[in-house]
């Protein structure tokens, strides 16, 4: 796993924990070394779950809640290293759908041997966009904190639905985004 | 006390954990440096070899442009080159020729030779079109020989060639070069197993003020090469404005050539050829004539080559022998009828056939019809001439060898081909009394023929001491103004009856009284 992921998993816990959580979690992960990442290395990913799970444990928050609201920060982060591809005159299924586009083209230009998951379209009407995430990881969790997040960028309410799938490449999972009436929602 | 103890290990795990904290900064800092160093040995190495890339993708393009290059220069070659003999096209000659007009100053004035070869098309008819090319790769091989460098040598198009030279200083220079032409062509060219002589003729233009553009200039050339082919081919003939005007004539000639035959404005005339020993009449010869409507006669050496360049002589020729026929079939049974043939008649296999025709038509015995034949058509293709001759002679008719000594006069022709007269050409015996090789000549002649079997025929004949000298020599047969001037059968016929045989004529008879009343002679 790109150690991008790991410096921005540590900026997120010590955005909502502080700088000694970031400590705290990294000597409860037990790693085979001290913890230094850097964002242009590769780690194990089994690091990666053993910093989830220690996080998980030490702020007491449930690792679907903790997945998801890093998928949210990660958003963020996208939104903030390129804002062309997140335009708040795009509509949110177009946002979605451009993932994948920003993933291949802004992505790779750094990272072209990153593994990326991807957001295939399966059913796509005014209201519900059937996306299919398909990851060699089992990260859904942060898939669906990342929609959170280009839903609370836009300011669009939704409703988000998970269910295990299966196809051609193997499992994956099929998200359904249904739009919630809220026009005069604040920003979010 | 406690509670400073406390404070105590609360700030040493501070300082543990900060110091945790550096350690791992410090390591991803040395572990990013790593790899950046990594990294940039990556991009080094990827420059590199972007570098030798780019140098071989320079090279090829360098390759690339030099083949592309080489073969627009190709192209610009073929657009430029007559792809036959390799001599430049006609569009190229007329750049050339542009330019060097625009350039003509003091070195002297462009010339043209526009150049034609003499029986071509018989060549192509004959042997083929492949010969025909081989004979042009050889012309223009010729040509390209025979000039300096500067000249331009091309080939117009079919068997038309011209040479610029750029700048000549005088007339003569030009002539000069159409002199070289000539004789660099002259050599027999071997093609295929054939030996074949390819004459030439030459129209010369100069440029000066009135022939300034290259059009003008090329036209005037082409109309000089016209008046050579018309004054008897194998010559040059410098441009002058009068051709302009001769030009029209000729073409007038030949339109008026062309409605002659149905018209009936030709007429035969016959001059007799008479036994050199006792001095009867064995035969005549029929010489064409053509009563132009408004211009008279017009003598054959004009528009007998106009004819055969137009192939229009393949219906004179076969009207010729129908009349001719005709008329000899109203003579006594002992007196023959001499026919001259063209070369151009022995072309498109249609000559045996026409013959046959004549005599079927006439009731003439073959044995009663020569023809005579001259060594330029024995020239064209022996082998399907040979055939020709063969055929004829086995329809029973003579046949002569006309003005023999002028041409190559190859003994091997006489061995070869089924003659059975010779006529000694009127030149030998202009000379004869005077000249003692011109009596050595015919000496010879007569000798040759005796030893062949071929009867001995003197063209010519003026005067009494060459008929003495010719009678003495043991010629067979003699004929010319001395002994007849042409006559119309009718006046044959009418001198015949005052003989007082219609069946028999005398010399005593027919050149005195019938060439009084006769019309010029040719």
């Amino acid at each position: 796993m790109k150690g991008l992921v790991f410096t921005e998993f540590f900026r997120h816990v010590e955005a909502r924990h502080g700088a000694d959580m970031v400590d705290d979690v990294i000597e409860a992960a037990d790693l085979p070394h001290d913890g230094g990442y850097t964002s242009v290395g590769s780690y194990p990913f089994p690091e990666m779950v053993a910093l989830v799970v220690a996080c998980s444990r030490l702020t007491g928050t449930p690792l679907p809640e903790l997945l998801d609201a890093f998928g949210t920060h990660c958003f963020e982060r996208w939104v903030h290293y390129a804002p062309q591809f997140f335009s708040r005159q795009r509509g949110l299924f177009d946002i979605l759908e451009g993932i994948n586009d920003f993933h291949e083209t802004e992505v790779r230009k750094l990272y072209p041997d990153a593994e990326l998951p991807s957001f295939m379209t399966e059913q796509r009407s005014g209201q519900r966009l059937v996306l299919g995430y398909h990851s060699c990881k089992p990260l859904s969790a942060l898939a669906v904190g990342v929609i959170k997040g280009a839903a609370a960028h836009l300011g669009q309410r939704v409703a988000i639905a998970c269910e295990p799938a299966e196809g051609d490449g193997g499992a994956y999972t099929r998200i359904t985004i249904d739009l919630r009436d809220n026009p005069d929602a604040p920003h979010r | 006390m406690l509670r400073t103890a406390e404070a105590g290990d609360a700030t040493a795990g501070r300082v543990q954990r900060l110091e945790r904290r550096l350690a791992r900064q410090v390591s991803a800092r040395e572990e990013a440096e790593s790899l950046l160093e990594q990294k940039s040995l990556e991009l080094y190495a990827l420059n590199c070899r972007l570098t030798e890339l780019n140098a071989e993708l320079e090279q090829r393009v360098r390759e690339r442009t030099a083949e592309l290059e080489a073969e627009r220069r190709h192209a610009l070659e073929l657009a430029q080159r007559d792809v036959l003999t390799g001599l430049h096209n006609r569009r190229m000659f007329r750049e050339h020729l542009e330019s060097s007009l625009q350039q003509a100053g003091g070195g002297g004035t462009p010339a043209v030779l526009a150049i034609a070869l003499d029986g071509f098309k018989a060549i192509n008819d004959m042997l083929g079109y492949a010969a025909g090319d081989e004979v042009l790769k050889a012309v223009g091989q010729r040509l390209r020989d025979c000039g300096h460098n500067s000249d331009i040598v091309a080939r117009l198009g079919g068997d038309e060639f011209a040479i610029l030279r750029p700048a000549v200083g005088q007339r003569r220079a030009a002539a000069g070069l159409a002199d070289r032409v000539l004789q660099a062509l002259r050599p027999p060219l071997q093609i295929r197993g054939h030996v074949l002589v390819v004459g030439a003729s030459i129209g010369i233009a100069l440029a000066d003020e009135e022939a300034g553009c290259p059009d003008r200039l090329l036209q005037n050339a082409a109309i000089a090469l016209y008046g050579a082919k018309a004054g008897g081919r194998g010559g040059w003939k410098l441009f002058h404005p009068e051709m302009d005007a001769e030009l029209q004539a000729r073409r007038a000639l030949e339109a008026d050539l062309r409605g002659a035959l149905a018209r009936s404005e030709f007429e035969l005339m016959y001059q007799p050829l008479v036994d050199a020993g006792h001095g009867a009449t064995t035969g005549f010869e029929a010489l064409l004539r053509w009563h132009r409507p408004g211009r008279g006669m017009v003598p054959p050496g004009e528009f007998i080559p106009l004819a055969e360049e137009t192939g229009l002589i393949r219906q004179i020729g076969a009207w010729v022998l129908e009349r001719s026929c005709a008329d000899a079939a109203g003579w006594a049974s002992s007196i023959k009828v001499a026919v001259n043939l063209s070369p151009v008649q022995f072309q498109g296999g249609t000559l045996v056939g026409a013959v046959r025709h004549a005599l079927a038509a006439s009731g003439l015995p073959a044995s009663r019809l020569e023809l005579e034949v001259t060594e330029s058509m024995l020239l064209q293709d022996t082998e399907a001439t040979l055939g020709t001759l063969h055929q004829l002679r086995a329809l029973g008719v003579g046949i002569s060898m006309d003005d023999f000594g002028t041409g190559y006069s190859s003994l091997s022709y006489l061995q070869r081909f089924p003659f059975t007269k010779i006529k000694i050409d009127r030149s030998f015996i202009s000379g004869l009394a005077q000249e003692r090789s011109s009596l050595e000549i015919v000496r010879a002649v007569v000798s040759i023929g005796r030893a062949l079997r071929m009867t001995i025929l003197a063209e010519g004949v003026e005067t009494e001491e060459q008929l003495r000298l010719l009678r003495s020599e043991g010629c067979d047969e003699v004929q010319g103004f001395l002994l007849g001037r042409p006559a119309r059968n009718t006046q044959l016929l009418k001198a015949a009856c005052a003989s007082g045989s219609a069946h028999s004529f005398s010399m005593a008879a027919v050149p005195a009284r019938v060439m009084a009343c006769s019309s010029p002679a040719r």
